[in-house]
C-alpha cells in the first residue's frame, strides 16, 4: 500500500460548500463595485445597460447568492444529518456561479437571452442540490427554502423584464431580490444567534441561557416578507411605507434579546447587533421615504445591502469559516477589520447624497468602493487561509 | 433585593419591548392606510390626516381638557368601584351571610350592559360628570367584587397555617402573605376594570353630552367630519395604550413577577451551524 | 398567642423536660381521627410516627406545633421554637427560594445582611446553588421545594423539629444524603425531632423510638426503642432490624403487612 499523499488543494477546496464560494464571494463583492468609480467620476461613459441595475444585480445575485449557496450548502446538510455537496457536483456548481459571472461581463457582447440563460442557472442548481435536506420532513429549513425559490423567480423576473417578456423593471426585479434576501438573513440568523451568543457569554465569563424567542424571529421574518411583497406590489405607496416601519421596529424588537452585558461587544455578536440596527434604519428610512420625507431611497437600499445584509453575510461567513475548519471560538482579533472597512463603506455611501450630493462621485461613490474592496480583501487575508487548508480537527468538509 | 443595575436592564428591556408593540400597531396602521386607498377619505380618512387633525386639535387647545376631564371622571368611577367592589367583595369572603347577600346581586350587576346604565343614569343624573361617575362606577364595581370576595376567603389556607407555625409577626403575615395573595387575585380584576372605565366613560360622554373626549367624538359625528373623529378615537386608543404599557403592564411585571414562565420553555433547542 | 406556648405553659414538669402528649382524642367531623393517643419522648432524641395513609400522623404533628388544639386529652412540651416541614411544602409562590428560607427569620431579632447570608449558608447545606436561590417555587422541582422547606425549618435553629414526610419526592442517593444531614444535625445539636414516614427503614434509620399508629381512628399499636446510636447503624442493622420489627404481630397488624410475614 501507498503511503496517504498529501491531500491536494482541489480536493482540500471541495471539500465543503463554504470553502469554494466564501473564497468567490470577496472577489464578486469587489468585481461588482469596480466598474462604479469610472463610470461615476465620468472617466469613461456609462455601460450598455443601466449600470445601477447591472451593479445591483451583480451584489444580490451574484455576491450574496455566493455567500447564501456556501451558507446553505454546508448548514443544511449538518442541521439535517443529509449529505452535503462535495467534490465534482461541488465544482460543477462553482462553474455555473462563474459562467454567470462571466456572462454579466460581457453583457453587451453576448446577446441578452445567453447571458439570461448563463445566469438564470445557478440558483435552480443550488435549489437541487438542497433539496435533499429541504425533502427531509420533520426539520424545519423549509423556510428558508421557500426563500432561495423566491430568489429564483426574482433573478428569473430580472431577466423577462430586460427581454421584454414579462411586465416591470430589472430595478424592482432586484430590489425583490434584496428584500427577499433580508428574510433570509432574518430566517437564518435564528439558527446563528444561538451559537454565537452562546459563545460569546462564554467568553464574557457570563452565565444564564442562551434566550431567543422564536416568536421575535418569526415576527421580524414575517414583516420583512410582508415589506418584500409590498415593495414590488405597490413600491411608492404609503402602505409600503407603514410596512416598512413595522418592519424595522420588529427588527428592533429582536435584537434586545442581545443586550447581555459584555457578550454584546464580542464580534460575533456586535456586527449582528450593529447589521441589524442598519436594517431597521434602511427599512425606517424607506418607510419614511414613501411617506413623504425626503430621503435618498438609493442610498437607504444600500443601508439595506451594505450594511444590513453584506455585514451579516461577513459575519457569519467568518463563523462558519472558524466552525466548520475545525476551529473553537474565540474569532481572531482580526475579524473585526473587514467588517469595520464595510460599515465605514456603508456610512458614507448613505450619507454623501444626503449631506453634500455634489461630491457624490468621489466621497460617495470612489471611496466607499475602495473601501468595500478593501474590507472584502482583509477578510480574504484573514480567513481564506482557513478555507484552503484541510479541517483541523481530521473530520471531513 | 434586586441590585439596580438589574433593575435597570430589566427597565431597558421592558421600554425596548415597545418596539415589538410598535410593530404591531404600524401594521395595523398600514391597514388603516390601504383602507383608506380603497374607500376614501369620507369612510376612512388616511392616518396621516388623521394624525395631522389630532396635532392641530391640540395646538388649538382642544384635546388637553377633554382628556383632563374624561380621565377625571372615569379615574373617580373606578376608584369609586375599586372601593366599593372591595369593601363589598371582602365582607362577602369574611362573612358566608354577606356572600349569600350580596353575590347574587352582584352577578346581577355584571349582567346589565353598561348602555343600560347610561340610559339610567342620563335619567337620574342629567347631562353632568356625575353620570358618567356613577356609570363608570356601577360597571367597575361588580367586576372587582367578585375577585376581592374568592381572595379573602382563601387567605385562611395552607400558607397562614405555615406562617402561624413559624411564629412570624402580624406585620410580616400581612405584608408576606395576605398581600401577595390578595393582590394575585385582585390586580387582574382591577387592571380589568381600568380598561373598561375609559370606555364606559367615553360612551357615557357620547350619549350625554358632559364634555370630554366622547363629546368631541359626537360633534364630529353632527359634523360628518370623519377625519376629527378619527383622531378623537385615536386620542382614546392612545390614552388605552399608555394606561396598559406605562401603568398597568410595569405593575403586573412588579407585583405579579413570581408567575413568570419558565425561563426557556419558549425557546426551541438550536441545533448549531 | 398560640396554644402551643400555653399548653405548654400550663404542662407539668416532671417528664424529663421532653414531649408528651397524653389520651389526646379528636375529630374532625363525626368519625375520630385520633382516640385517646399517648405518646412520650424524651428531649432530644428522635421520634418516628408511622402508621397507614389516612390515620392521623399530620394531624397529630399539627397538634405538636400547636397548630391544632385536641379535643380532648393534652400535648405538653417546654420548646419555644419549634419548626415544621410540612407534607406539603407550602412554599410562598411569590418569594424566591432564598426569600423563603429566609421567611421564618422574620419571627427572630436578626438584621438583613444576617438573615440573607444564613439563607446562602442554608441553601448550600441541602444542596441547593445559589442560582436556585432566585427561583421561585414554580420554578424549582418537587424534590427541590422539599429540600427548600427543610432548609426554612432548620435555618430559625429550632428546638423542636417537626417533619412530616420531608424526603419523599427525593431520589434515593439525595434522600440518604438528606437523612444524613438531618441525623448529624440532631445528633450535634440535641435538636428533639418528630419525624413522620411511611418506610420503615428510614424510621430504623433515624428514630430513638418507632411510634405505630393503627389505622383510624389511631392509637400507639405498638411502640419500639432503637439502643444503637445513630452513626452505628449500618445497612446490614437496618435490614435486620426492620425484619425484627415486621415480626411483632402488632406492628405488622398496622402497618398491613401480615401477609409478609
Ligand atoms: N382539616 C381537616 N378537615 C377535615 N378532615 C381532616 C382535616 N385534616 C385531616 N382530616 C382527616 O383526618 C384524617 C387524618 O388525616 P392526616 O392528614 O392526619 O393523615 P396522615 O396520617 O397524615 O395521612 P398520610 O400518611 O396520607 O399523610 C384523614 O381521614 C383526613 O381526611
Ligand atoms: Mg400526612
Amino acid at each position: 500500500m501507498k503511503p496517504p499523499a498529501a491531500p491536494r488543494f482541489g480536493d482540500i477546496v471541495l471539500a465543503s460548500a463554504f470553502r469554494p464560494f466564501f473564497l468567490l464571494v470577496p472577489l464578486a463583492a469587489i468585481s461588482a463595485v469596480l466598474p462604479l468609480p469610472v463610470i461615476w467620476t465620468g472617466l469613461v461613459g456609462s455601460g450598455t445597460i443601466g449600470s445601477a441595475a447591472w451593479h445591483a444585480h451583480e451584489q444580490v445575485f451574484g455576491c450574496l447568492a455566493a455567500a447564501m449557496a456556501g451558507f446553505l450548502l454546508t448548514a443544511l446538510p449538518s442541521w439535517t444529518g443529509t449529505p452535503a455537496v462535495t467534490g465534482r457536483p461541488l465544482a460543477m456548481l462553482v462553474t455555473v456561479w462563474l459562467a454567470g459571472r462571466l456572462a454579466f461581463w460581457l453583457d453587451g457582447v453576448l446577446p441578452a437571452s445567453l447571458v439570461a440563460l448563463a445566469d438564470l442557472a445557478f440558483l435552480p442548481a443550488v435549489f437541487g442540490s438542497a433539496l435533499p435536506a429541504l425533502a427531509k420532513a420533520g426539520k424545519r429549513p423549509i423556510d428558508l427554502g421557500l426563500v432561495v425559490a423566491g430568489l429564483l423567480l426574482a433573478n428569473f423576473w430580472f431577466h423577462m423584464t430586460r427581454l421584454g417578456a414579462l411586465p416591470g423593471t430589472p430595478d424592482v426585479a432586484v430590489v425583490l431580490g434584496l428584500d427577499l434576501l433580508l428574510v433570509a438573513i432574518a430566517l437564518a440568523l435564528g439558527r446563528i444567534l444561538p451559537v454565537a451568543l452562546g459563545a460569546a457569554l462564554q467568553e464574557a465569563g457570563l452565565r444564564g441561557p442562551v434566550r431567543l424567542s422564536p416568536g421575535r424571529r418569526h415576527f421580524a421574518a414575517a414583516t420583512l416578507a410582508l415589506f418584500a411583497a409590498a415593495d414590488t406590489f405597490a413600491p411608492a405607496s404609503p402602505v409600503t411605507g407603514w410596512i416598512a416601519l413595522a418592519a424595522a421596529c420588529a427588527q428592533l424588537d429582536r435584537i434586545v434579546e442581545l443586550h447581555r452585558g459584555a457578550a454584546l461587544r464580542r464580534p460575533q455578536v456586535l456586527l449582528f447587533y450593529v447589521a441589524q440596527a442598519f436594517m431597521a434604519a434602511g427599512l425606517a428610512g424607506l418607510g419614511a421615504a414613501a411617506l413623504g420625507a425626503c430621503f435618498d431611497p438609493v442610498g437607504l437600499r444600500h443601508l439595506l445591502g451594505m450594511g444590513a445584509a453584506s455585514l451579516t453575510v461577513v459575519t457569519v461567513m467568518s463563523i462558519v469559516s472558524l466552525r466548520h475548519s475545525g476551529r473553537a471560538f474565540p474569532l481572531p482579533r482580526a475579524v473585526w477589520i473587514g467588517p469595520l472597512l464595510i460599515i465605514a463603506a456603508t456610512l458614507l455611501r448613505v450619507a454623501v447624497p444626503e449631506i453634500a450630493p455634489e461630491a457624490m462621485p468621489w466621497l460617495g461613490v470612489a471611496l466607499p468602493s475602495a473601501l468595500w474592496a478593501a474590507g472584502f480583501l482583509a477578510w480574504l487575508v484573514v480567513f481564506g487561509p482557513w478555507l484552503v487548508t484541510p479541517r483541523l480537527d481530521g473530520k471531513p468538509g | 433585593m434586586i441590585p439596580l443595575r438589574t433593575r435597570l436592564a430589566q427597565a431597558l428591556d421592558y421600554v425596548w419591548g415597545g418596539w415589538g408593540a410598535a410593530a404591531s400597531l404600524l401594521l395595523l396602521v398600514a391597514l388603516w392606510e390601504a383602507g383608506h386607498e380603497a374607500y376614501g377619505t369620507l369612510v376612512l380618512p388616511s392616518p396621516r390626516e388623521t394624525f395631522a387633525m389630532l396635532w392641530r386639535m391640540t395646538l388649538d387647545g382642544r384635546v388637553w381638557p377633554a382628556v383632563v376631564e374624561t380621565g377625571r371622571n372615569a379615574l373617580a368611577g373606578f376608584l369609586g368601584g375599586v372601593l366599593v367592589g372591595g369593601l363589598l367583595g371582602a365582607l362577602a369572603g369574611l362573612s358566608d351571610m354577606m356572600r349569600r347577600l350580596l353575590a347574587p346581586v352582584s352577578t346581577l350587576m355584571l349582567g346589565i350592559p353598561a348602555i343600560a346604565w347610561v340610559v339610567l343614569s342620563l335619567l337620574w343624573f342629567g347631562g353632568s360628570g356625575l353620570a358618567v361617575v356613577f356609570t363608570v362606577l356601577v360597571t367597575s364595581a361588580p367586576v372587582v367584587f367578585a375577585s376581592a370576595a374568592e381572595g379573602v376567603r382563601s387567605l385562611d389556607g395552607a400558607l397562614q397555617r405555615m406562617a402561624r407555625a413559624f411564629r412570624v409577626p402580624r406585620r410580616v403575615l400581612v405584608w408576606d402573605v395576605y398581600l401577595p395573595h390578595m393582590l394575585s387575585y385582585l390586580f387582574p380584576a382591577v387592571a380589568t376594570a381600568l380598561a373598561l372605565s375609559w370606555k364606559v366613560a367615553v360612551m357615557t360622554e357620547l350619549l350625554s353630552g358632559a364634555g370630554g373626549i366622547g363629546d368631541g367624538l359626537a360633534t364630529a359625528r353632527v359634523q360628518v367630519d370623519t377625519v376629527k373623529a378619527m383622531a378623537w378615537i385615536l386620542v382614546v386608543v392612545a390614552l388605552l395604550l399608555a394606561v396598559e404599557y406605562l401603568l398597568l403592564e410595569p405593575l403586573r411585571r412588579h407585583v405579579l413577577g413570581w408567575r413568570r414562565e419558565l425561563p426557556g420553555a419558549e425557546t426551541r433547542d438550536p441545533q448549531g451551524i | 398567642m398560640s396554644p402551643a406556648v400555653m399548653i405548654a405553659q400550663d404542662s407539668p414538669r416532671r417528664m424529663s423536660a421532653g414531649l408528651a402528649i397524653d389520651a389526646v382524642s379528636h375529630a374532625f367531623g363525626p368519625e375520630p381521627v385520633l382516640s385517646g393517643l399517648s405518646v412520650t419522648l424524651p428531649a432530644a432524641q428522635v421520634g418516628c410516627l408511622i402508621g397507614p395513609s389516612g390515620c392521623g400522623k399530620s394531624t397529630l404533628l399539627a397538634m405538636i406545633g400547636g397548630l391544632l388544639r385536641p379535643d380532648q386529652g393534652r400535648v405538653a412540651h417546654p420548646f419555644a421554637r419549634p419548626a415544621f416541614v410540612f407534607q406539603d411544602p407550602c412554599l410562598l409562590p411569590w418569594r424566591d427560594a432564598r426569600g423563603n428560607i429566609a421567611f421564618g427569620l422574620n419571627a427572630l431579632p436578626m438584621s438583613r445582611t444576617e438573615c440573607s447570608a444564613r439563607a446562602d449558608r442554608l441553601l448550600g447545606t441541602v444542596g441547593l446553588t445559589a442560582e436556585d436561590g432566585e427561583k421561585y417555587p414554580r420554578e424549582l422541582s418537587g424534590g427541590m421545594r422539599q429540600r427548600v422547606a427543610l432548609a426554612r425549618a432548620l435555618a430559625i435553629e429550632p428546638d423542636l423539629l417537626l417533619l412530616d414526610e420531608p424526603f419523599s419526592a427525593l431520589d434515593v442517593g439525595l434522600r440518604r444524603q438528606m437523612q444524613a444531614l438531618v441525623r448529624r444535625l440532631i445528633d450535634a445539636r440535641g435538636l428533639t425531632t418528630v419525624l413522620v414516614t411511611h418506610d420503615l427503614a428510614e424510621a430504623v434509620r433515624m428514630a430513638d423510638r418507632i411510634v405505630v399508629l393503627s389505622p383510624r381512628p389511631a392509637h400507639v399499636a405498638a411502640q419500639h426503642d432503637i439502643g444503637m446510636p445513630r452513626a452505628a447503624r449500618d445497612d446490614g442493622f437496618v435490614q435486620a432490624e426492620v425484619g425484627r420489627l415486621l415480626a411483632d404481630p402488632a406492628t405488622a397488624e398496622a402497618l398491613a403487612v401480615e401477609g409478609l410475614s
